[in-house]
């Protein structure tokens, strides 16, 4: 996927300047830097969301996305939530409940869910398009530590299970380390890449100590 | 003892006062009591008469209604969704908000004819306004994620419509009926008194001649009670249904 973002304003207000990504198939890549810099509307560019801007993406493929609230349909229940939005199967929709600790929660109508189930229930409906290119902004924020930490393992396992390239915007440097197998930062003002990094290892060997010291130099 | 639910209590305490009501003014001619009006509405059921205007009456309410549930939600939509047309349409709203019913129905009469067409275009015209006001709230506070969501999973324009717009329209379109079929029926009933030949409207015009007010209060009743089985059967069922998602 190639990603190149020449100019994106707001107003008078230039928010992205000369962006250049390329994305290959297997990647993870964690888009960091602090917040209101634009990688929300990084993000927004690539999904499609967004048409105001100078540039182009390509090859991004079927795409899935979380937002940073579940935005589920309230009114459907949460398997259908899955086969509405993604044109899955009833069967599909339920293996990816199971998968994300969720088995009964198909029936279900949102509003019965805690927010940390709602957001597992997002993160099901991304993979349900069986995405090319999964996008995810912010999500796992407004969780506390543990639960974090558990969606993020969830993450892990459902990507070895269905690989896509993964872009995911964070501002915290631990749920980057943690993820990803390069991280972007974005910084300035209009924000340009200022870093780009590579790490030589899969998320899912690494120790604690090893995520530590990953997440103190990003 | 069987326990009453408190709807019927309600009606009940209302029959009595007035009953006691027409004992103490003791004058039937003014304000009969309920169980003369209750044997004259027998009678009249009994000769068609009460039948054949109430379903004239109802026939012209529910014309209207469709008419200005459509027209109204499409123009509420349309202003609630496109800001230049919410612009140019904002101040006819208000103008027509803020038409007495009176002036539009004998300005249909004389513009059309004392017609059917005329009738119930002056009763839809009175509600569209406020139809539309109510779906251009509903429209205005469409929830921008749910449509970013829409457009990212590639929903078709139809699914986007059914699953995501409607469903957040439902609540104002339930809100708009209720209040709109309570205003519609009163407003035929002027349409009829100042231009038909049939209908509740019309025999309380005949009965308000002859001061009969016991025939007038059996045609009043009588459709009250049509519109609160309306009410109770149709609408609030309805509505149940359709906001059921939101009682965990």
């Amino acid at each position: 996927m190639r990603v190149a973002i020449t100019r994106k304003a707001w107003g008078e207000a230039v928010i992205l300047r000369d962006i250049a990504l390329e994305i290959g198939p297997q990647d993870a890549v964690a888009l960091l830097g602090p917040s209101g810099i634009g990688k929300s509307t990084l993000l927004r560019i690539v999904a499609g969301l967004d048409t105001a801007w100078e540039g182009s993406v390509t090859g991004a493929g079927r795409i899935g996305m979380a937002f940073q609230e579940p935005t589920l349909l309230p009114w459907r229940s949460v398997r259908d939530n899955l086969t509405l939005t993604t044109a899955c199967s009833t069967a599909e929709a339920d293996t990816l409940l199971r998968a994300v600790g969720l088995p009964d929660a198909g029936p279900r109508f949102p509003n019965t869910l805690s927010l940390g189930q709602a957001r597992r229930v997002s993160l099901a409906r991304a993979f349900a398009m069986r995405p090319d290119t999964l996008l995810l902004d912010e999500p796992f924020a407004s969780l506390d530590r543990e639960a974090a930490a558990r969606m993020q393992a969830l993450l892990l396992d459902l990507l070895r299970d269905h690989p896509a390239r993964l872009l995911i915007v964070t501002h915290d440097p631990m749920e980057a380390a943690r993820l990803a197998t390069r991280i972007i930062t974005l910084g300035g003002s209009p924000a340009t890449l200022r870093g780009d990094r590579s790490l030589d290892d899969l998320p899912a060997d690494r120790s604690e100590e090893r995520i530590a010291r990953i997440a103190a130099t990003a | 003892m069987t326990r009453l639910p408190v709807p019927l209590l309600s009606m009940l305490a209302f029959v009595l006062v007035w009953a006691l009501a027409a004992m103490i003014a003791g004058s039937p001619n003014t304000l009969p009591t309920p169980w003369t009006v209750a044997r004259l509405t027998l009678a009249e059921l009994a000769s068609g008469e009460l039948l054949f205007h109430l379903s004239a009456t109802l026939a012209r309410t529910v014309a209207a209604f469709i008419i200005a549930m459509a027209v109204g939600s499409a123009l509420g939509l349309w202003l609630g969704t496109n800001r230049r047309a919410d612009a140019w349409g904002d101040p006819w709203l208000v103008g027509l908000l803020n038409l007495p019913a009176l002036v539009t129905i004998v300005l249909c009469y004389i513009w059309i004819g004392l017609t059917e067409v005329a009738a119930i275009a002056a009763v839809a015209i009175n509600k569209i306004p406020l139809v539309a006001t109510q779906m251009r709230e509903g429209a205005r506070a469409l929830d921008p994620a749910l449509r970013d969501m829409a457009r990212v999973f590639g929903l078709s324009p139809g699914a986007r419509l059914r699953h995501v717009v409607l469903p957040q329209l439902a609540p104002h379109f339930a809100a708009s009926g209720r209040t709109g079929i309570a205003l519609i029926w009163k407003i035929v009933l002027v349409v009829e008194f100042l231009g038909r030949s049939n209908g509740v409207g019309f025999m309380i015009h005949q009965y308000f001649q002859l001061f009969d007010v016991a025939r007038v209060l059996v045609y009043a009743i009588s459709f009250v009670a049509v519109m609160l089985a309306v009410e109770m059967l149709i609408l609030q069922p309805w509505q149940r249904r359709a906001t059921r998602w939101r009682r965990p």
